[in-house]
């Protein structure tokens, strides 16, 4: 597969599929940077930790039963969010990065200035993600 | 063991209406509590047979 543009990407939250509500979606896989630096060393050495993720969502609101502001309320607070990102809606190489127990801080459910489109922008943190 | 209905379109775990177990929420993966809260199923309502 050659290099591609980012037009269909899914986002699942806590199984409800919200794709068609995502303007911008980031998703940072990391791992803490663990110094092993030990004498003799001439530099700084380091390994990989645990894994500090982070899914950013931006979207456009929907108060539709069980849409994005019900999903995004009930997901603040909570440390046991599922996440399910992919670069592409289907088609193959597509690689699935499920996120289980991510923890979503806060929600801005309500924001913008008259004459805006109504939309939310979050943030999931922590959690472990696997890829398939 | 507890079921749920499906309560919303768009669900990865079935068309609305659509009655699963906890396990299948589970395996979904997702928290149970979690989509009862959001709203995305809801508890079935069970009927104990009386003994006859």
């Amino acid at each position: 597969m050659a290099v591609f543009v980012l037009t269909d990407a899914s986002v699942t939250v806590n199984t409800v599929d919200l794709s068609s509500y995502v303007t911008n979606v980031t998703f940072t896989y990391e791992k803490d940077q663990v110094e092993t630096t030990a004498m003799g060393a001439t530099g700084h050495v380091y390994t990989g930790g645990l894994q500090n993720l982070s899914v950013a969502l931006e979207m456009n609101n929907d108060l539709a039963a069980g849409k994005v502001f019900d999903t995004l309320y009930a997901a603040v607070g909570s440390g046991a969010n599922t996440l399910v990102v992919k670069p592409l809606s289907s088609g193959s190489p597509n690689p699935t990065l499920t996120v289980s127990n991510a923890f979503l801080p806060s929600a801005p459910v309500v924001a913008g200035a008259v004459g805006d489109l109504a939309k939310v922008s979050v943030t999931f943190t922590g959690g472990t993600v696997v890829k398939s | 063991m507890a079921s749920y209905k499906v309560l919303v379109e768009g669900s990865s775990l079935g068309a609305p209406g659509s009655v699963v177990t906890e396990a299948d929420i589970i395996a979904a993966p997702a928290d149970v509590e979690l989509l009862v809260a959001s709203g995305i199923v809801e508890p079935t309502t069970t009927t104990k047979k009386d003994k006859e």
